[in-house]
């Protein structure tokens, strides 16, 4: 049907919602209680008629739409209802399209159809797919539609906290660093003082790691999570900040630096990890440095806990003694012992395995070897 | 006819041929560790399917419907020991930890700490545990009949630390000089409860090897018989877990011990497991298995 340049001033045009999936096209029109609606499916054109309420309140409403391919105009179907008119498209040829009309400027009664993008109908093949295939689509069709890019809340969450994180380890090792550079052994002693507050802060927020992955947000084993958040956790409330005599030990001085370094090596590499971005140089630090850095951290807790087991004997804290009703007693100071007779080896050997595997799998062989070699 | 012999890696590790059809699984293990290509017969596992079931030692080449050329896959379990073996190992721990414990020896207690007063549910407790494990050596000599001759050698690691551990902790405290005793009338109460419950551990134990006959490893659903305390089987799938539940009850609140009603419940946990997968192995085997039971509490679990 042509159309002469005076029929124009009376076209009004529905808003319509276009979608796809590899195999279809749907076109959502928003007309409602559509009467004797005429639709027209061509080859490669669309044409469309009705009386109904829409935009422009009860009108009659027309739109023309000549696609870019061809569809198979057989098998394309509609389906009115009271809210709209749904037309389904079946492509000739599967693949994707990058847009739906071949009119340079895109009308403006024609929208993308951001739900049945994410989920479509039941009948339909999961767009899931697609979106695999192009991840990139969905940005700019929605940077095209909104004018900006809709952010995944999920992610910046992920990104601050562990943005958070890193800025708080980093204060805690610039504090140490210009301290002992500045004052020498003498700073050694004065490590709670300075950083305790900021220690004891992070390690809070790091429940959060266990959290997450109980979530889903992210991948990481939750028993190890616990295990390591939990065990830190015990040392630095449970025994460092329970015993006021271990505050200006220098074991903890060194106990808090050599922890604090590795996180700072860790978390810039999960901000980037986080939108999908690799840096060589940050993925390397963050499995390289743990070789050099768990073992002076596990020597350090180690110092600590011995040099707690003379006061928690003294203090009896935690501890439990007999006699007592329920015949029950528990030593705190016995575990302590047990714990560095039997317990530092295993754990350990099992940390750094389970390190040097997610290492291999990280950096692939070739990369560890040569690095070995060095 | 011909078998192949192959590794978990697909590897053909062998050919056994001539095989008569009567051939048994047992046999053909012992013929491939008298090849040298595989450890001793209890050792192997063999397999239709790389990870399929495990094949009995009973079945035959025939019976499994084999043919000439057909693949068994093997696996080696690792160092085995025998189930009998490792039932001993774990009950002579507690029974000797305990009865060292009792003599209050100094290197836990300090010098002098054996001529201290005993309290009179100390000795009874003793004489409990005693029994208690006494009476576990005697079954697995003249009354358990096992499904299984061996079970791979890590495990009696992991029961003796846990039998010989806690038998240390419990009587620990209970021979301790300064453990406090509970009231006469629960003492003696909760003896009695814990010599009934283990009488009942006892006719259960009977009441299952009259059900297996010698040599097999038949399975059929057990019922009460003449013994009263067998009464039970109408409640639960697994009557000698629930006595042994009730006989280490009793006596935690005979010695009103704590770590006693740790251990208690650490063994509840475990037997609750296995009860649980014992009857829905019965559910799942026999047809007829009588709806009203459950696994090891009467009406609850």
């Amino acid at each position: 049907m042509s159309l002469n340049s005076a029929d124009w001033v009376h076209i009004r045009s529905p808003f319509v919602y276009w979608a796809q999936t590899e195999k279809t096209v749907s076109l959502r029109v928003d007309i409602r209680d559509a009467q004797n609606p005429r639709i027209l499916i061509e080859d490669s054109k669309v044409v469309f008629d009705s009386t109904g309420y829409g935009a422009q309140g009860e009108n009659e409403y027309h739109f023309e739409l000549a696609l870019p391919h061809n569809v198979d105009s057989d098998k394309s179907t509609y389906r009115v209802s009271d809210r709209d008119v749904d037309i389904l498209l079946i492509k000739k040829e599967h693949g994707w399209w990058s847009k739906v009309t071949t009119s340079v400027r895109k009308p403006a009664w024609l929208k993308v159809d951001f739900d049945r993008w994410k989920s479509p109908d039941d009948e339909e093949e999961i767009p899931a797919d697609v979106m695999k295939d192009f991840p990139d689509i969905m940005d700019r069709v929605q940077r095209e539609e909104y004018g900006y890019k809709v952010e995944n809340l999920r992610k910046v969450y992920l990104f601050l906290y562990n943005l958070f994180q890193f800025v708080g380890y980093l204060f805690i090792v610039g504090v140490l660093s210009v301290r002992y550079l500045r004052d020498g052994q003498e700073a050694t002693h004065r490590a709670f003082e300075f950083v305790g507050f900021a220690m004891r802060y992070c390690q809070i927020m790091q429940a959060l790691e266990i959290i997450h992955p109980l979530m889903g947000f992210t991948k990481t084993s939750v028993p190890v999570a616990f295990l390591q958040i939990g065990g830190r956790a015990l040392i630095l409330f449970g025994i460092v900040q329970a015993e006021e005599r271990l505050h200006d030990e220098s074991a903890v001085f060194w106990l808090f630096y050599f922890w604090s370094l590795a996180e700072v090596f860790r978390y810039p590499f999960y901000m980037l990890q986080i939108y999908e971005r690799k840096v060589y140089f940050v993925t390397w630090l963050r499995y390289s440095a743990w070789i050099f850095l768990y073992p002076l951290g596990i020597a350090s807790e180690c110092v600590v806990i011995f040099s707690g087991i003379t006061y928690f004997v003294e203090t009896g804290r935690y501890s439990v003694s007999l006699p007592n009703s329920w015949n029950f007693s528990f030593s705190f100071p016995t575990i302590m012992r047990l714990y560095l007779l039997f317990g530092v080896f295993p754990v350990s050997y099992a940390l750094i395995c389970n390190m040097w595997r997610s290492r291999t799998k990280a950096l692939g062989r070739s990369r560890v070897m040569i690095t070995k070699q060095k | 006819m011909d078998i192949e012999v192959c590794s978990a890696s697909g590897k053909v590790l062998t050919k056994l041929e001539t095989l008569p059809t009567g051939t048994t699984i047992k046999e053909l293990k012992s013929r491939i560790h008298k090849a040298k290509k595989g450890p001793y017969p209890g050792r192997q596992m063999l397999r239709l399917e790389l990870k399929g079931k495990p094949l009995k030692d009973e079945d035959t080449i025939s019976s499994l419907g084999l043919q000439s050329g057909s693949k068994v896959f093997l696996k080696d379990l690792g160092p085995q020991i025998g189930w009998k073996t490792v039932f001993l190992a774990e009950y002579a721990g507690p029974l000797a930890v305990y009865l060292w414990l009792y003599a209050r020896p100094w290197i836990f207690y300090g010098e002098g700490a054996s001529a201290k007063p005993y309290a009179n549910v100390v000795h009874i407790a003793a004489a409990c545990w005693a029994a208690h494990y006494a009476k576990r050596l005697l079954e697995t000599i003249f009354v358990h009949r096992f499904s299984h001759s061996t079970m791979p050698i890590r495990n009696l690691f992991k029961n003796c630390s846990y039998y010989w551990g806690f038998a240390g902790y419990v009587a620990y405290h209970v021979n301790h000089p300064l453990y406090t005793a509970p009231s006469d009338i629960q003492v003696y109460v909760c003896a009695a409860l814990f010599a009934l419950s283990e009488l009942g551990n006892l006719s259960i134990h009977l009441a299952l090897r009259d059900l297996r006959p010698p040599g097999t490893s038949v399975r059929k659903i057990p019922y009460p018989t003449g013994n009263p305390f067998t009464q039970l089987f109408r409640f639960v799938s697994c009557p000698n877990y629930t006595y042994e539940f009730y006989a280490w009850l009793s006596f935690t609140i005979m010695t009103q011990c704590l770590p006693a009603g740790l251990f208690c419940a650490a063994g509840m946990y475990q037997m609750t497991m296995w009860a649980l997968g014992k009857h829905r192995n019965y559910k799942k085997e026999f047809k007829s298995y009588p709806k009203g039971r459950k696994s090891i509490i009467p009406f609850l679990i």
